[in-house]
């Protein structure tokens, strides 16, 4: 059965066009457009990884991160932080917050891939990959 | 013997000024509000220097002299202290044998404190009614400020340099400050002079800057964040020791330079860097997505179709981003403001904003936000460019579709005011606090921090709308609270009504 990913982007065209990628090698992708949207779908069906932009209108997405890490059900979903505005101490501060992986936008989508099967637990497909994913700067 | 000291003035400032400075060791000072009360504690004590001022409730300065020389002849030595230069050639002054004048305000403590000893020491010998005195001591006094006119230089420099600046004492009393340096305190300042730096109400973190500055055996420089009367600065304190001719220490020079505009400038452009860097980043973003869905073959025909579109469409908008920023950096220089070169004229509003909503009708469609337009009054004219109302429009527009949720309703309006033409974009989003609400429009100049977390999607947009209106001679202002949705009102000048003949 597919990986299910959930994208939380409030830009449409990051979530279509990252969407796109993941679909093309055989995720399963859904997403949202604001932090509230995807805390609720994550509550409602956890999928196997969330993909968290950090600069959305209304509640950004540290707050959501911190409210996904504070709900028992969404807790164990890990989440890989995206995010196209680069800030002091935000690998640091989404490490702290709980998340798995910091990408800097824009990214290689190779190494998004990468990174999502390896902390999906997809071992023979990290294994099989040139450049064993490892936690930390993923920047292009 | 000690010797003893009695000042006489009304004011409370001057009396504790000259207490503090005069203070020495084997030196008792006692001061009064007037003559009339000083008088019965000068004839019992026997002072070696009174020291009066000119003009005072009871008695006039000039009698209390005469009288006091009267009595005790060359003995005491007496010091008259006015704020009128002008009369200190008063021959009869010098006829009563005052011994040396000073005026207020002080500025030069050394001097103050050279002419004290000098006066008692004359009484000491009992020459102090000596009707030369005075003039001897003057010229004296000119002999030794010729000798220290490098200093007078220094002392004019000072007091008209913008950092505070401040000359302490080699016991670390404040000898000499400028207006910056008392600002920076709280104080006057003749409030701080012949003080103990410690003893001011300096933030601990700027006092140890201060004594650090001091206390190094070479010049120093260290920036502090402190909380000061105007509120949180930041500042670089330094400090340079001075030596005097014997090689001992004769104090400290200490400079306070105030760096919170220069530091703040710095966040500024690293948060315009960081938004600039956002707004141009995203789009390459979903570029780098769909190539890399294109690379991978095969592709089919409607697929890449599909792909290509939306990669033009990013394109596009990475245009749009650049063209934006391009902008926004003319209005900043001004080049985008000159009058001269594009001449206002009377246009309708109907056409310009029509042409704004229908460019931002998709994007609201597709975020499932309603966009609703009334038909404009074909009458209604404004002055200025329509060009730039359309744009500022698409600008407010493309905002609100931004922080309205799905399901959300946006309005743009636009009717006639006093002599004024009004555009408003109405949104059911998620509002702004009142603290940010000028903020939004800052663009390259001042702006919170608390809006990179709050506003940052907000991006450049709104910065640019308003100087496009404001370049036609009207405003943008918001009326908006968290929750409640956000009003963007355009105001412009109406065109003058056509007379009909």
């Amino acid at each position: 059965m597919a990986h299910r990913v959930l994208i939380i982007d409030d830009d449409r065209w990051i979530a279509m066009s990252t969407a796109m990628v993941l679909e093309a090698e055989g995720f399963a992708v859904d997403s949202a457009l604001s932090g509230p949207e995807g805390i609720e779908k994550v509550r409602a069906a956890p999928p196997g990884i969330v993909l968290l932009d950090i600069m959305m209108p209304g509640m950004d997405g540290w707050e959501t991160l911190e409210r996904l890490k504070a709900d028992p059900v969404c807790r164990p979903v890990p989440v890989v932080v995206f995010t196209a505005r680069e800030q002091r101490e935000g690998r640091s501060r989404a490490r702290e917050l709980g998340a798995v992986e910091y990408f800097r936008k824009p990214f290689r989508p190779d190494a998004l891939v990468q990174a999502l099967r390896h902390h999906l637990g997809d071992t023979v497909a990290a294994a099989s990959a040139p450049q064993p994913p490892i936690v930390g700067d993923r920047a292009s | 013997m000690p010797e003893r000291v009695v000042i006489v003035d009304d004011e409370e400032g001057i009396l504790a000024l000259l207490r503090r400075v005069l203070r020495a060791p084997d030196r008792e000072i006692e001061v009064f509000p007037s003559p009339l009360p000083a008088l019965p504690a000068i004839r019992q004590r026997r002072p070696d220097l009174v020291i009066s001022d000119l003009h005072m409730p009871g008695m006039p300065g000039q009698e209390f002299v005469r009288t006091l020389r009267g009595e005790f002849g060359g003995g005491l030595g007496i010091i008259l202290i006015t704020a009128f230069p002008a009369l200190i050639a008063d021959a009869d002054a010098v006829a009563d044998g005052v011994g040396a004048w000073l005026r207020k305000p002080f500025t030069d403590l050394e001097l103050l404190r050279t002419t004290v000893a000098e006066v008692i020491e004359a009484g000491r010998r009992g020459g102090a009614d000596e009707v030369p005195l005075e003039r001897r001591l003057a010229a004296a006094r000119a002999a030794r400020l010729r000798h220290r006119a490098n200093l007078s230089r220094a002392d004019a420099m000072m007091q008209s340099i913008g950092d505070a600046v401040l000359l302490l004492d080699p016991d670390g009393r404040i000898h000499q400050l400028n207006p910056p340096a008392a600002a920076l305190f709280g104080q006057k300042v003749e409030e701080c002079l012949g003080r103990d730096l410690s003893c001011l109400p300096i933030e601990p973190a700027l006092l140890q800057a201060l004594l650090d500055a001091v206390a190094t055996g070479a010049a120093t420089s260290s920036r502090r964040r402190v909380t000061l009367a105007r509120g949180a600065r930041v500042v670089d304190v330094s400090g340079v020791p001075l030596v005097a001719a014997g090689g001992g220490a004769a104090g400290a020079f200490a400079v306070v330079r105030d760096v919170t505009a220069e530091v703040r400038v710095q966040e500024l452009k690293h948060h315009y860097l960081g938004a600039i860097a956002h707004e141009l980043r995203t789009p390459l973003t979903a570029l780098q997505s769909f190539a890399a869905c294109l690379a991978r073959k095969p592709v089919e025909d409607g697929r890449r179709d599909l792909l290509l579109e939306a990669m033009q469409g990013q394109l596009t908008r990475l245009e749009r981003q650049i063209d934006k920023l391009l902008l926004l950096a003319e209005f900043d220089r001004g080049e985008a403001a000159d009058p001269a070169a594009r001449p206002a004229a009377p246009f309708r509003v109907a056409g310009p904003v029509g042409e704004a909503v229908a460019l931002c009708r998709a994007g609201a469609r597709e975020k499932g936000v309603t966009l609703a337009a009334p038909a404009i009054d074909d009458a209604l004219e404004a002055l200025g460019h329509p060009d730039d109302l359309r744009r500022a429009v698409v600008e407010l527009a493309e905002n609100a579709v931004k922080f309205t949720p799905p399901g959300g309703r946006i309005d743009v309006v636009a009717a006639a005011g006093a002599g004024q033409v009004e555009v408003r974009v109405r949104d059911t989003g998620i509002g702004i606090a009142g603290e940010h609400h000028d903020a939004i429009f800052a663009g390259f100049r001042q702006l919170e921090d608390p809006l990179t977390r709050v506003h940052a999607g907000a991006g450049l947009g709104l910065s640019l709308a308003a100087r496009m209106v404001a370049v036609n001679g009207g405003r943008i202002t918001v009326d908006s609270a968290p929750g409640s949705g956000s009003t963007f009102t355009v105001r412009l000048p109406a065109a003058p009504v056509a007379v009909v003949s």
